[in-house]
């Protein structure tokens, strides 16, 4: 496996993967500081009022920043779908299985390598996002004393944890739909199609069921840290919500895992 | 009594070896996709240390045995043995086979020198093993290029790379002159000798039939996923007569298959 993680983080130096980096990077700290402005410029309105409420606050800072949550969710799950279905519509997946024949062995580096990844991302993501709106605070006056209080940070530390939590669920469920789909086009399509179609339409009509959709449960856990006008707040609960999360996270490894090894290798 | 088809064929697939023993043999293997029969109870012996051709038109099965061999697909039927190891047991032969299939696949963004580096982490070998096989086909002046800005005959050789880089005893190469130029060819031809002479054991699967007479001292000859025939490529061509060629002895066997 660890053979298999080292080939992976080689191929990290395409642009295509640089790229999904970049743009979370860039859209985040964007939309960040898109909302800082709107807040510091006096801007008023019902969608606001809660950010404007947590702006002063401990989670001031994680209000802001994580404006972008559902973006970076829809790029990592990008990001990873694309990179595991790649290798079979270019066919580089058989060149890979006939140097490891280990088929879990091979998806569970390649999945370490691209969680990795995905993380680092991430934490790039916070970091130039938040020292963006601190050094735009700065130079507007404003304070940011309960930001970088203690509570503040560790309100950043556990935003950052959950998120990760949640970015390792979403890059699952990435790998279940490139080992279902096995090609490009076919995964990406599908990965946006669920998550604009029953993850966001069906949830608009019912709500009940939908708090238990995967990508929803996964992202009950970063908006757990946020105050609940700003949310989302899992309505099952902070626990049963992480348990649902584990449960899905298991699911798609399961799944994923029985398919890849019985899987006939075309590409 | 008389010994079963398939036994003879064994045994003299071992007797042809130099060492006696059988680098490939399959029995029964067949796989279908839905009604479709790709490979159909197929039976080959390929002895140790020859350079084996593998032919048969179109769709005959060629690509999908070779499939079969390396672990990518699941036999609907039958069994084989690889270097002495089954075919259910992938890791205990894998390491020691090297395969270029079908057209190579890349990353085209990537240089040659990365490409072959990805499988080399992959499986466990060396870095100098990389500069080594880069050197072998004649790659290593243009291995820091991104693999989209090779020519074909330079993605070919670049796939002849990936499947040296375990230093292979047997090697399966899939049409491994497509895109060359005739010098290009030649030093293919070369490369293929001075593999046998190391004793490894190439499966050659070509339509290029001229150019296989010249190398190969086995034949195994496909057609609607069964081997018309599998042996010496001597008695093949010693069956049409002497002076026949490969291709009027290939087009012959197709005929008479089909009437």
């Amino acid at each position: 496996m660890i053979r298999a993680f080292r080939s992976e983080v080689l191929k990290f130096r395409r642009w295509s993967v640089l790229a999904g980096s970049g743009v979370m990077i860039a859209a985040t700290a964007f939309i960040a500081y898109l909302t800082f402005h709107q807040i510091t410029s006096g801007a008023t309105g019902p969608e606001l009022a809660p950010l404007i409420q947590a702006f002063p606050t401990p989670q001031g800072l994680i209000s802001v920043v994580g404006q972008a949550r559902s973006l970076i969710i829809v790029i990592a799950l990008i990001m990873v779908t694309s990179n595991i279905a790649a290798e079979w519509s270019q066919g580089t997946l058989r060149n890979l299985l006939v140097r490891e024949p280990g088929r879990l062995r091979l998806l569970a580096g390649k999945m370490l390598a691209l969680v990795l990844f995905v993380t680092i991302s991430l934490a790039l993501t916070l970091a130039i996002s938040a020292a963006l709106i601190l050094a735009a605070a700065h130079a507007q006056g404003i304070s940011t004393a309960a930001w970088t209080s203690s509570e503040g940070i560790r309100t950043f530390l556990s935003f950052f944890g959950n998120e990760v939590l949640c970015l390792v669920g979403i890059s699952l469920l990435g790998m279940l739909i490139a080992v279902l789909t096995r090609s490009l086009g076919a995964a990406v399509g599908v990965a946006l199609a669920y998550v604009l179609v029953p993850e966001g339409v069906i949830a608009m009509v019912w709500q009940d069921g939908s708090k238990w959709f995967p990508v929803r449960v996964l992202n009950f856990l970063p908006g757990s840290v946020f105050p609940p006008a700003v949310g989302p707040t899992p309505p099952q609960g902070y626990t049963t919500a992480l348990l649902m999360a584990l449960l899905w996270m298991v699911g798609f490894v399961i799944v994923s895992a029985v398919v890849f090894r019985r899987q006939d290798i075309n590409a | 009594m008389t010994p079963s088809p398939d036994a003879s064929q064994t045994e003299q697939a071992t007797s042809f070896s130099p060492n006696g023993t059988l680098a490939i043999e399959t029995r029964g293997l067949s796989k279908h996709f839905g009604k479709r029969k790709a490979v159909d109870g197929l039976t080959i012996s390929i002895p140790v240390g020859v350079i084996a051709g593998f032919v048969g038109p179109n769709g005959a099965g060629k690509t999908t045995t070779i499939r079969l061999l390396l672990g990518l697909l699941r036999p609907g039927a039958g069994s084989a043995t690889i270097l002495g190891q089954p075919l259910t047991r992938p890791r205990s032969y894998l390491p020691r086979v090297g395969a270029l299939i079908e057209v190579p696949a890349f990353y085209p963004s990537l240089s040659g020198r990365t490409n072959l580096e990805v499988l080399a982490h992959l499986g466990g070998h060396s870095h100098s093993r990389v500069s080594q096989v880069l050197e072998q086909v004649e790659l290593s002046d243009r291995a820091s290029d991104p693999v989209r800005t090779y020519s074909q005959g330079m993605k070919q050789r670049l796939g002849v790379a990936i499947a040296l880089l375990p230093d292979p005893d047997l090697l399966i190469l899939d049409e491994p002159a497509n895109g060359l130029d005739p010098l290009g060819i030649i030093q293919m031809r070369d490369l293929l000798r001075h593999l046998r002479e190391q004793g490894k054991t190439i499966f050659l699967s070509t339509h290029l039939l001229g150019e296989l007479e010249q190398v190969t001292d086995w034949l195994v000859m496909l057609n609607q996923g069964k081997a018309l025939f599998s042996g010496p490529a001597r008695d093949l061509l010693d069956q049409q007569g002497v002076g026949a060629s490969l291709e009027e002895r290939f087009l012959a066997m197709l005929k008479g298959n089909h009437e």
